[in-house]
């Protein structure tokens, strides 16, 4: 070799001119691939909700129940129906295009996932204890003068039948809790981004 | 990013940013990637940087952190090795090239080491310490040397091979 490596480096960069690239477009990727990954997250979910029905029906006939079939129906149905519902709200986050703009873009995003969220919330608050009511007003009328712990077959809640319906609430706050836990997350990503944007351009 | 920020804490050390984003990117555009996501990563670290090491020897950890692993990234998503060998002339854009055209064969040369070599050798050629070289790659000082003779060797072999 006719220089050493050392000499060609140093004297490469000082007759080199160094272009300092523009920065540009710095979100753009960033913000598609995050909404991406949200949105194939959102359909795992919810193609999750057909095994999950298909099983909830073969557990209640494998416990071989009375009525095993219409009871694995009724409680299969909540899942196809979640994850028909899941496919609307799927198709509706898909429809959200691409601004001019990558804060607006995720913006958008985020404000159409709380409304999803919001929805869902309120749909488990109605719809859970809409479904225990009939269940539970079943088990009142026919274990009637029984304690709850008769009912369920555990020793020591020597409860009244009565509070069998305080069961809505608790169920209904643990529907809620578990909802929470698995969707508040969701828009951590999303938020951080747009705060970040907000700290790099006061006004995007 | 303020131009306040940019102009104090990003441009006095583009130099250095540049020759590093340079050794791991294959394209104008890889490049651009990079150089983007290390000042994304110098601004939000800026609170990190406590004055325990020079402000350069800082920038040099950061920026190769910030390669390596967009190169771990990629790397994730490519489904055939690529050797830098086999890539056909075209591959190599003009705007990678530099205008001295021994500091080009010599890049090319770089690229075609291990990413860990790549960074030692640069962090070399740039002149600094084993001490800091050490400290940037976590490594023992004394490893250092061995390893600069031996990628220092590897990299005139390649050199000359290219040459002709």
């Amino acid at each position: 070799m006719d220089k050493s490596i050392e000499q060609i480096w140093k004297n490469g960069f000082l007759n080199e001119d160094l272009l300092i690239p523009k920065v540009k477009s710095l979100y753009n990727q960033k913000s598609i691939s995050m909404v991406e990954n949200i949105i194939n997250k959102f359909k795992k979910q919810i193609f999750l909700l057909i095994p999950l029905g298909i099983l909830v029906f073969i557990f209640n006939i494998i416990l071989d129940n009375e009525n095993a079939i219409f009871w694995g129906s009724i409680s299969a149905i909540p899942c196809f129906g979640l994850f028909l519902l899941g496919k609307k709200q799927l198709k509706e986050l898909k429809k959200i295009d691409y601004k001019s703009n990558s804060y607006d873009y995720l913006v958008s995003i985020k404000e159409h996932i709380n409304q999803i969220r919001s929805f869902n919330k309120k749909l488990i608050l109605t719809c859970v204890p809409l479904g225990l009511l009939p269940m539970l007003i079943y088990t009142y009328f026919n274990q009637q003068g029984k304690t709850i712990g008769e009912i369920f077959g555990v020793d020591g809640l020597n409860y009244p039948t009565i509070s069998i319906f305080l069961l809505i609430p608790i169920l209904t706050l643990i529907a809620v809790l578990i909802f929470d836990f698995l969707s508040k997350n969701k828009t951590f990503d999303i938020t951080s981004l747009i705060k970040e944007m907000e700290e790099l351009s006061p006004k995007p | 990013m303020s131009n306040e920020f940019f102009k104090t804490s990003i441009l006095p050390y583009s130099a250095i940013i540049i020759k590093i984003c340079r050794v791991y990117s294959n394209s104008q555009q890889d490049f651009e990637d990079y150089y983007q996501e290390v000042c994304l990563q110098i601004w939000r670290s800026r609170n990190n940087f406590k004055g325990n090491s020079k402000k350069t020897t800082w920038i040099y950890r950061l920026s190769l952190n910030v390669c390596l692993t967009l190169l771990k990234k990629e790397d994730k998503y490519r489904v055939v090795h690529i050797n830098s060998n086999n890539l056909p002339d075209r591959f190599i854009e003009d705007s990678q090239v530099f205008t001295d055209k021994d500091l080009s064969r010599l890049y090319e040369g770089i690229k075609q080491l291990s990413e860990v070599d790549r960074a030692i050798i640069t962090l070399y050629l740039e002149e600094l310490s084993y001490k800091e070289i050490a400290q940037i790659i976590g490594t023992n000082t004394n490893n250092i040397g061995v390893k600069i003779k031996r990628i220092k060797n590897r990299l005139e072999k390649i050199l000359t091979k290219n040459k002709f």
